[in-house]
C-alpha cells in the first residue's frame, strides 16, 4: 500500500506550519514513506496525491473546543462540503478529490486527517507559540504510532 | 449525519470577502462596495532577511499564484544586484513562466469563473458549480483539463524544483538547466497544450458566442465600464506576462504613459478608504475622483483584458487571430465589458502555450549557461511580472550586504481594486430593483467580481489565498440577508 503523508499549512503564519513541521519530523523518522508539503488547498494539491493508496493529512485546525496542542483525528465525511464554488480561486480539497475520482483517476482510498488545535495563524512568523511547541513531540510520537508501527 | 466541521484550509484563516449592498426604503440599491480584511505585516517579517531567501519566501504569500511571487521576486532580486540573467537563464524562465499562466488560466476558466458561462448564470445553484461544467462540456474535456494542467505542471516542477513553492529562480539566471531529452518529451507535451487551448476557446465561441442572451450579457452595460488599463507589453508593444515595460493607455486606447522599475512610484499612487484595509491604486497623474469611471478618473484595471487592451497584437499566430475575433464582436478596443475578460484569458492561455511551444523548438534553450554570478554590491531593485491576475510589483531596498531594510510589494488583486467596487456597484444598481433578491440576480452581482479572479487573500497578504464570499444585504441599519459562499 503506498502510502502519502501531506504536511499543510503556511510555514511563515505562526502555528499555521505545525502540520508542515509534523511532516517533517515524520520524514526523519520513518523510513520508506512519502512525505510532501503544501500552503495551498483545493485543486493546487490534489495532482499531489494522485496514484497513492493512502493518505495522511496533517493541518492545524481551530475548533476553539479543545486544548491549544490537542490533537484531532478526522474522516473524509466529517467534512460536508458544499458543491458550490466556495472561492473565486478554487475549490475544495474533498470536492476536487471527488471530480479527480469521477473522471477515473487513481486518488486515495484510505484518508486519515490529522489536525493539531493551533493558537495563532494570523501573524507572520516563523515561531510556535508556546503550547503548540511543547506538544509537538507528542503529536509525532502519537501519529508515528498509529500509522506506522 | 455528519456535523460540518469548519476547519478547510479554506475557512480556517479569516479570509474572507464580502460584499456589503445597502438598499434604499424602496428596496434600491443605494451604495455596494467590496470588503477585505488584512493580514498585516510581510513587508516587515521581509526586513533582515537576505534578498536572495525572498523568491523562496514571497511564494508562502499566497497560495494561488506563487509563481508570479516567485519569478517578481527573482527579477527584484537581479535589480538589487544589478545582474542580467544569461539568455538561455531567460528563455527557461520564460518557458516556466508561461507555464504558470497556461495553467492558472485553464483552471480559472472551467472550473472557477466557467459556472457563470458554461452552466449559465440562472442555473439553479447545485448546477452552477464545476459538476455542472463537466456535465455541459464532458467529461472528456473535464479528463483533458486534467491531463493538460498536470503535463504542464510537471514541466514547471522539473526546472523550478516544486510546483507549489518554486525554487528555481536565482539573482542572474536559474538553479537547473534542459536537457535535449527533456526538450523533446516538454515539445510534444506543449504541442498538445496548444490543441487543448484551441479546444477550450472554441468551447467558448460554441457556447457564448453562439448564445444571443451571452453575447448580450457580454457586450451590455451591467457589466462595462470606461476605465484606464494597465499591463506588460515588449518592444513591440505586444503582450508580455514576463517582461518589459508597463505601458497605461486611456479609455480610448491612447497611450499616456510606459514605464519600468523604479518609476511605477512616479505613476501611481494609493487612496485609502477607512471601510477596507485594501488600498486602491489610482493614476497620480489623473487623480483619484472617488469611485467612477471615465477619462477623469485614475482608475485604472489590469488582468487579461487590461493587457489585450494595452497591447497592439499578440506575438503568436493562432492568439493574434482570436485576440482580432474578440475586437471584432467587442466593436471597439480597448473593451471595457468586464465579462470580456474570462474570454482575453482564454486568448492568453493559448499564447502561453504557442509561446511555450516556441521557445522549446529553439534547441538554444538546453545550453548549460544559466546563471550570471552577481558581483555588484547590491542596493535598491525592482521586479515586475504580469501575475495571472494582472500587473505585480515587488520593490526592495537592501543594504550592502544586501540584508532587505525595505519592501513593497503592490500586487494585481490591489490595482482592480478600485475598479471591482465599481462593478460591483453598477451590477447590484442594474440588478437589485424593489428588494429583490433571489440567488440568480445575486449570482450575476457576484460575476462582476469574479470575471476579475481576484485574489484578496494575495491583495492583503495573507494565506491560503481561498477567499470564501459573504454577501450582506443591509437596509434601515439592519442586515435583512446574509448569503455565504462557503
Amino acid at each position: 500500500m503506498k502510502t502519502l503523508v501531506l504536511g499543510l499549512g503556511n510555514p511563515i503564519l505562526s502555528d499555521d506550519g505545525v502540520g508542515i513541521m509534523v511532516a517533517r519530523e515524520i520524514k526523519k523518522r520513518v523510513k520508506g514513506v512519502d512525505v510532501q508539503e503544501a500552503s495551498a488547498a483545493g485543486f493546487r494539491i490534489v495532482d499531489q496525491i494522485v496514484g497513492y493508496d493512502r493518505l495522511i493529512l496533517i493541518d492545524a485546525v481551530q475548533t476553539r473546543e479543545s486544548e491549544v496542542g490537542s490533537l484531532h483525528l478526522y474522516k473524509p465525511e466529517d467534512f460536508q462540503e458544499t458543491k458550490h464554488s466556495t472561492s473565486t480561486h478554487d475549490i475544495g480539497f474533498f470536492q476536487a478529490l471527488d471530480i479527480y475520482k469521477r473522471e477515473g483517476e487513481r486518488v486515495p482510498e484510505e484518508i486519515k486527517i490529522y489536525g493539531i488545535e493551533v493558537e495563532q495563524t494570523d501573524v507572520f512568523s516563523e515561531k510556535f507559540t508556546p503550547k503548540v511547541k511543547n506538544a509537538l513531540p507528542a503529536i509525532v510520537n502519537q501519529i508515528i504510532k498509529e500509522n506506522f508501527s | 449525519m455528519s456535523k460540518k466541521i469548519s476547519i478547510d484550509p479554506i475557512t480556517r484563516l479569516e479570509g474572507h470577502g464580502k460584499i456589503e449592498i445597502f438598499l434604499d426604503d424602496d428596496g434600491g440599491v443605494e451604495n455596494a462596495y467590496l470588503q477585505v480584511p488584512e493580514l498585516k505585516g510581510f513587508e516587515q517579517f521581509s526586513i533582515d532577511r537576505p534578498v536572495e531567501e525572498m523568491p523562496r519566501i514571497t511564494p508562502r504569500i499566497c497560495g494561488v499564484c506563487p509563481m508570479a511571487h516567485h519569478m517578481a521576486s527573482t527579477k527584484a532580486a537581479d535589480a538589487v544586484y544589478n545582474v542580467k540573467p544569461t539568455e538561455t537563464a531567460e528563455k527557461i524562465r520564460r518557458l516556466v513562466y508561461n507555464a504558470y499562466i497556461l495553467e492558472d488560466h485553464l483552471l480559472h476558466f472551467f472550473f472557477l469563473g466557467g459556472p457563470d458561462f458554461v452552466v449559465t448564470p440562472s442555473a439553479p445553484p447545485g448546477e452552477r458549480n464545476i459538476l455542472g461544467v463537466v456535465a455541459k462540456v464532458g467529461k472528456e474535456i473535464g479528463l483533458e483539463v486534467i491531463k493538460t494542467r498536470r503535463q504542464i505542471r510537471e514541466i514547471v516542477t522539473h526546472l523550478f524544483g516544486r510546483i507549489i513553492h518554486p525554487v528555481g529562480g536565482l539573482p542572474g539566471g536559474v538553479s537547473k538547466p534542459l536537457t535535449e531529452e527533456k526538450r523533446q518529451e516538454f515539445l510534444q507535451k506543449c504541442k498538445d497544450a496548444v490543441g487543448f487551448a484551441m479546444e477550450a476557446i472554441n468551447i467558448f465561441n460554441k457556447i457564448v458566442l453562439d448564445n444571443d442572451e451571452y453575447v448580450k450579457l457580454v457586450t451590455g452595460d451591467i457589466y462595462k465600464h470606461n476605465t484606464y488599463y494597465m499591463g506588460l507589453v515588449d518592444d513591440k508593444n505586444r503582450v508580455n506576462f514576463y517582461d518589459g515595460k508597463v505601458r497605461v493607455v486611456d479609455p480610448e486606447g491612447n497611450e499616456i504613459t510606459k514605464f519600468s522599475g523604479l518609476d511605477y512610484l512616479d505613476v501611481v499612487s494609493e487612496h485609502v478608504e477607512p471601510w477596507s484595509y485594501m488600498k486602491f491604486p489610482y493614476l497620480k497623474d489623473i487623480g483619484w475622483k472617488g469611485f467612477t469611471d471615465g477619462k477623469e478618473s485614475g482608475v485604472m484595471r489590469v488582468a487579461p483584458l487590461a493587457r489585450l487592451n494595452v497591447s497592439d497584437s499578440m506575438p503568436t499566430d493562432k492568439a493574434q487571430q482570436e485576440f482580432e475575433r474578440m475586437y471584432d464582436v467587442l466593436g471597439k478596443k480597448p473593451a471595457h465589458n468586464t465579462l470580456a475578460f474570462h474570454w482575453a484569458r482564454l486568448i492568453e492561455a493559448l499564447y502561453a502555450a504557442e509561446k511555450m511551444v516556441e521557445l522549446l523548438e529553439d534547441e538554444t534553450i538546453t545550453s548549460d549557461d544559466i546563471r550570471n554570478i552577481p558581483t555588484d554590491t547590491p542596493e535598491e531593485g525592482v521586479g515586475i511580472v504580469e501575475a495571472a491576475r494582472g500587473t505585480l510589483i515587488h520593490h526592495y531596498q537592501t543594504d550592502k550586504k544586501g540584508i532587505i531594510t525595505a519592501a513593497n510589494l503592490l500586487v494585481a488583486t490591489v490595482f482592480n481594486s478600485a475598479a471591482m467596487s465599481l462593478s460591483i456597484e453598477k451590477a447590484a444598481k442594474k440588478l437589485i430593483t424593489k428588494g429583490k433578491l433571489d440567488d440568480g440576480l445575486l449570482n450575476m452581482v457576484e460575476m462582476a467580481f469574479r470575471a476579475y479572479d481576484p485574489c484578496l487573500a494575495c491583495a492583503t497578504h495573507s494565506l491560503p489565498g481561498n477567499t470564501p464570499l459573504i454577501i450582506n444585504i443591509h437596509q434601515n441599519k439592519d442586515i435583512i440577508k446574509t448569503i455565504r459562499r462557503d
